[in-house]
């Protein structure tokens, strides 16, 4: 076609397309006159309009993207490598993929260690260039040597393809780590230490890394950091130091977010700094600024430069000064806040300008931090007094020269140490056993405000190992060791990984102790240094038969864990308890003095509750007999010496505390009572006394309003709140003296009184969770709550809040709980079924009833208060790098729609809201009201879902230390307080 | 200075834009690296979504870019077309050399269980387009810079206006002609 003639027919197609469809016809009647050809151009043009809507409406990329997927060549070829050996290397697993490079996990089979494989993917395979310059990277990263930066170990061929074989690493990206929450002091302080340091050694060899970011950022399951990507490195014009073809260098190992996730670009600019958005010359102090943004992520949990556009981004960069940390989060030091601000300054030579400055200052604000806390060095000069002021000035060694001489100091202070804790110890057991006999007295070990759980006591008594952690089965926490009876604590680890189990070596030497989720069993010498994993896949370990074998719990596959017996290089492995059902798990294993009988607890169900503690034989032949209350969950044991008395905490009353009963043949005696729970045994080698994690926890209800916030509760327990529907009263539920089962409550909220709902009628746990245990309807006629029957298996139950009718059990067999109404009042409920838990539904008589979604889930999240959306957790085992995910079903047909990994989804109790929240109970949640899209019944999103705070704005948002229960908007909602305090005891026998 | 990474970028693409074809070849790891990485979202059974995915995706090629040369951020106008020419080039030429065109052009299904829901309009064989494209050249060249500039730069409306130097409503008016005029030439093709 003509030019000229183009114009005319766009012209009159534009024009046509002004009108109605309907009354083109004779437009084009009319404007055409006799002219068909011209008139039959324009009508096939018009034709496409519709289509044209949606096509090329996604970009190229988008579209190539899709094609490569689709290339079955492609997956088969990166397929193949797993299994195969590749020189000395087998490959066990991809571990990260894209970008540059795909990164495998593999074992060196000479040197018996696991390696990260790196080759370059399969549709750069051919290209010359792709692969010269993975090869100047491979040579420039090896020229970094530094602990904190990803070693290259070789390069390598298979098969015509290059590969880089590189360190493996374990653990999780600072990324992953930081997920929206502040970091403690400490840990940022010893770990910006790290990164200082790596950029100094990086800088000093003319390379700056120029992507600093936590997703770069390695933190090992060890504490340590190791920086990643130096593919974007280059040298420095200044300080050109390696060849001219050095100028690239990368190295990755399970970064997968860097590789893989969306809106990378978004998270990259970010962490620019103000001369990198301008496109100019960098140098060392770029890297410095990057640096200052992943502080203050660590500082604050929030990123200080954010924009929903990489221009606004850059806006903020260039223009905007971001509040000062120590302002969001008050835990923060002014000098660390003063410090980061200092590496934000936009003008460079206002900044730090070597990394070696700022690492001097966090050391220099580390060691003044330190000698405020307890450290080795405070142990020596608390318990030794005498000695306390010759060994204290010691320290003052500068940190950057610690390494051997602290830990020669370490050694000579510890002997110094048990010297003292002997001569104590002898006055001590003479005053104690005077005492224990008329008073039964128990004695505190540990004095923390905050808790200490897990005691572990060495083979001759004298030390006390403790996880210092609120969480009495899994937590967040690090080990400590202490001299009894009054040694300082000594902290062992400082990552605040989630533990488990801490123990002593039978020599007394090392404490290992299990980390979970991967569940592995690491060591740490009790004289302190590196913590090391000792066996991975194995937790609660403990030395038997005179410390040849070992006894832990093992992953089987998925979530079934039982126990296990090995020798000490885990050869001869035998099964020593095998929890029915593939997702139970059996945690801890104590085994008999005599050696052949083994104490089963805190073994869940595959509905995670924790159900009572068993004794199995050793050596699988006899019967297994269930010990302590029955029904009642028991979460930890240990034997008397002479093997005679089985000790348990069991919540048996509503409270844990120490139960006993004479094995074989005795019934469940109570021997600590009262207002603390205590769980965690460590029986002494004399069996005089035994040390347990002594507690108190107490929860009440608040309510925030524009006033600000109220306590709703003043007497009892009272936790798990919903608003009714029209605002004016809180349900919620209450406990009181000893009793487990919680009443159901609810409150006038206009004049504050308060009265049972379904009195006599008390509502059980799901594995002491209350908030998914009862549901209200709309119009308030009605209650679901759960009731566990005597073995333990949870059951719906129905009740009319007019009390004209009694509760009502609806008939199941296997477990039903986590109750949530529809709008036309037919429940939605999780239920167990072959092993495995799925939503259902049925009607409130109990009839109708079946499955709601065919997908098996772990548990039942919300549904929405329209009765469109069903909100579940699930795990997909199958993808390694992000197996959980929270997901909206909508009731009825059409697509599932992702809302995050791991966070606490609710509505607002009139529909309007979304309320998210990320992070732990207890800490401090980054919480979130999303006003829902009316049509859709969801706020918008990301299509990919949310992979944490960081994708949302900060409108909405508010900073709480519990998660929102029920909500009536973002001006009002209810929640939950948990105060917990505990310190170990000693607790005489009598 | 001259041996500085950042130089030899600059170089590339000032090389580029004068019709130096090993620039190209410089380039294009770059652009296959985007390219992988959105291609193991779709293995991976993720959907990257719509505009701010592939926004950030040209983006990011585009901050490597400057990151690696001097490129004026106030001249993003002449970087958006040199990118987008540039992706046009790689995209084309990748697609060639993998056989990834069906005899006679036209348009394809991707038999990837999430691509329908993404657009209801099957994916374009995107070497027949790039022929239909060069067509288009001929009879309107800003139409065919407007869809240049879209569909293989993955810029907005408006940052296309930037780039083109007219009006919002006029990028709108000739991105809808324009692939009314690539569909049909298309299935005259078939």
């Amino acid at each position: 076609m003509e030019p000229e003639l183009w114009r005319r027919v766009e012209e009159l197609c534009q024009r046509a397309m002004e009108l109605d469809p309907s009354r083109r016809a004779e437009f084009l009647e009319r404007s055409c006159g006799d002219d068909k050809e011209f008139r039959s151009k324009v009508e096939s043009l018009l034709a496409q309009e519709t289509r044209a809507e949606h096509f090329i409406e996604s970009p190229a990329l988008e579209v190539m993207g899709r094609l490569i997927a689709s290339d079955p060549k492609l997956k088969d070829g990166e397929e193949k490598l797993i299994g195969s050996t590749v020189s000395h290397y087998r490959v066990i697993d991809k571990v990260g993929g894209g970008g540059m490079g795909v990164v495998y996990k593999a074992e060196d089979t000479e040197l018996r260690r696991f390696v990260a494989l790196k080759f370059l993917p399969q549709v750069l395979a051919q290209d010359a260039q792709a692969l010269e310059r993975f090869r100047r990277e491979a040579r420039a990263a090896s020229a970094l040597n530094h602990p904190s930066i990803c070693t290259i170990h070789e390069i390598g061929t298979h098969e015509g393809h290059p590969f880089l074989v590189m360190e493996f690493l374990d653990g999780v990206t600072l990324k992953h780590r930081i997920a929206g929450r502040p970091l403690e002091t400490e840990l940022i302080l010893s770990l910006a230490i790290e990164i200082a340091d790596a950029l100094d050694a990086a800088h000093a060899a003319g390379i700056v890394h120029s992507d600093i970011k936590p997703a770069n950022i390695f933190l090992t399951k060890r504490g340590h950091i190791k920086i990643l990507d130096f593919g974007l490195a280059k040298r420095t014009p200044i300080l050109s130091g390696i060849g001219q073809d050095g100028g690239t260098a990368q190295s990755s190992a399970t970064a997968e977010e860097h590789l893989t996730s969306p809106g990378t670009a978004m998270g990259t600019v970010a962490y620019m700094s103000p001369e990198q958005s301008l496109g100019k010359e960098l140098d060392a102090r770029t890297d410095l600024f990057s640096f200052g943004v992943v502080l203050y992520e660590m500082a604050t949990g929030t990123l200080p430069f954010q924009g929903q556009t990489p221009a606004a981004i850059f806006n903020a960069i260039l223009n905007e000064t971001p509040a000062p940390p120590d302002h969001i989060n008050n835990e923060i030091p002014p000098k660390l806040a003063d410090m980061i601000s200092r590496a934000l300054e936009k003008d460079r030579d206002f900044r730090y300008q070597s990394a070696s400055d700022i690492r001097s200052e966090l050391k220099r604000l580390k060691r003044d931090t330190d000698s405020s806390r307890s450290a080795t060095a405070n142990a020596i000069t608390a318990s030794g007094r005498a000695m306390a002021s010759s060994s204290a000035p010691s320290l003052a060694v500068p940190p950057g020269k610690a390494g051997k001489g602290k830990r020669a100091l370490a050694l000579a202070s510890f002997a110094v140490l048990l010297v003292i804790a002997v001569v104590w110890g002898y006055f001590y057991v003479r005053a104690s056993r005077t005492a224990s006999k008329s008073e039964q007295k128990w004695e505190q070990l540990t004095f923390f405000t905050d808790s200490a759980v897990y005691p572990g006591l060495s083979p001759d008594g004298r030390m006390l190992t403790f996880i210092r952690g609120s969480d009495t089965f899994l937590g967040p926490g690090d080990v400590y060791v202490k001299m009894l009876p009054s040694g300082e604590p000594v902290q062992l680890t400082h990552d605040r990984l989630f533990k488990l189990s801490p123990a002593f070596s039978p020599d007394g030497t090392r404490i290992v102790y299990g980390t979970a989720d991967p569940w592995d069993t690491w060591e740490v010498p009790v004289l302190g240094g590196e913590p090391r994993l000792m066996l991975p896949n194995a937790s609660s370990l403990t030395w038997i038969e005179g410390g040849k074998r070992l006894l832990f719990s093992e992953i089987k596959s998925g979530m079934h864990m039982g126990v296990v017996t090995t020798d000490e290089g885990r050869g001869e492995s035998r099964d020593v308890y095998l929890p029915a059902g593939e997702r139970s798990m059996a945690h801890h294993s104590y085994l008999s003095p005599d050696g052949k009988y083994v104490l089963i607890a805190n073994e869940m169900n595959e509905m995670a509750g924790v159900i009572p503690c068993r004794v199995v034989p050793f050596d699988g032949i006899g019967r297994e007999q269930w010990v302590g209350p029955p029904g009642a969950t028991c979460t930890t044991g240990a034997w008397s010496p002479d093997g005679n008395w089985i000790y348990l905490s069991t919540n048996e009353g509503g409270r844990f505390h120490i139960w006993r009963q004479h094995f074989p043949g005795g019934a469940p005696e109570q021997v600590t009572s009262g207002p603390t729970e205590e769980e965690g045994i460590a029986m002494a080698p004399d069996g005089r006394s035994f040390l347990t994690s002594v507690g108190t926890r107490y929860w009440t209800i608040w309510v925030h309003d524009a006033k600000g916030e109220h306590q709703m509760s003043s007497e009892g327990d009272a936790f798990a709140t919903t608003f009714s529907s029209d605002g004016t009263k809180l349900f919620y539920l209450k406990r009181t003296g000893q009793s487990d089962a919680a009443e159901l409550w609810s409150m006038d909220l206009t004049s504050g009184k308060s009265e049972r709902v379904i009195p006599g009628y008390g509502i059980d746990s799901i594995f002491r969770d209350y908030a998914e245990s009862y549901a209200v309807t709309e119009d308030g006629n009605r209650v679901a709550f759960i009731k566990k029957d005597e073995r333990g298996v949870s059951h719906l139950w129905i009740a009319a809040t007019d009390h004209r009718s009694s509760p009502r059990q609806l008939a199941s067999m296997e477990n039903e709980d986590s109750p949530l109404f529809l709008p036309n009042g037919n429940l939605v409920y999780r239920a167990s079924e072959g092993g495995k838990n799925y939503i259902f539904t049925r009607q409130p008589d109990g009839s109708g009833r079946k499955k709601l979604l065919d997908e098996a889930v772990l548990d039942l999240t919300a549904v929405s208060p329209d009765g469109r959306w069903i909100v579940v957790w699930e795990k997909d085992d199958a993808d390694k790098d992000h197996p959980y995910r929270t997901k909206a079903y909508p009731n009825g047909t059409g697509k599932p729609v992702m809302l995050c990994a791991a966070c606490l989804v609710n509505w607002s109790v009139d529909g309007k809201y979304l309320v998210i929240q990320f992070g732990l109970p207890n800490e401090k949640m980054s919480t979130y009201f999303l006003p829902v899209v009316r049509e859709r019944g969801l706020p918008d999103l990301p299509p990919e879902g949310l992979s944490g705070p960081v994708d949302l704005r900060e409108s909405h948002r508010a900073m709480l230390p519990q998660r929102v229960d029920s909500a009536l908007g973002p001006e009002k909602y209810s929640y939950t307080i948990t105060s917990i305090r505990r310190n170990i005891y000693r607790i005489p026998i009598s | 200075m001259t041996d500085s990474p950042t130089h030899e970028v600059t170089q590339l693409l000032k090389a580029w834009t004068a019709g130096d074809q090993s620039a190209l070849d410089k380039l294009a790891p770059l652009v296959y690296e985007q390219l992988h990485r959105l291609a193991q979202h779709y293995m991976a059974g993720q959907r990257p979504g719509h505009t701010l995915q592939t926004t950030a995706l040209v983006n990011e090629v585009y901050l490597r870019l400057v990151d690696c040369g001097q490129v004026n951020w106030q001249d993003r106008a002449h970087f958006f077309a040199v990118s987008a020419q540039l992706m046009r080039r790689i995209l084309i030429d990748f697609a060639r050399s993998r056989g990834y065109q069906k005899r006679g052009g036209g348009l394809f299904h991707i038999s990837l269980e999430d691509a329908p829901s993404v657009c209801s309009e099957p994916d374009p064989d995107i070497v027949a387009l790039d022929d239909a494209l060069k067509e288009l050249a001929k009879v309107d060249d800003r139409k065919s810079r407007v869809v240049e500039l879209r569909f293989f730069g993955g810029l907005s409306v408006e940052e296309t206006a930037e780039v083109l130097r007219v009006s919002v409503e006029t990028v709108g008016r000739d991105w809808k002609m324009a692939k009314m005029w690539l569909l049909q030439e298309l299935s005259e093709r078939n």
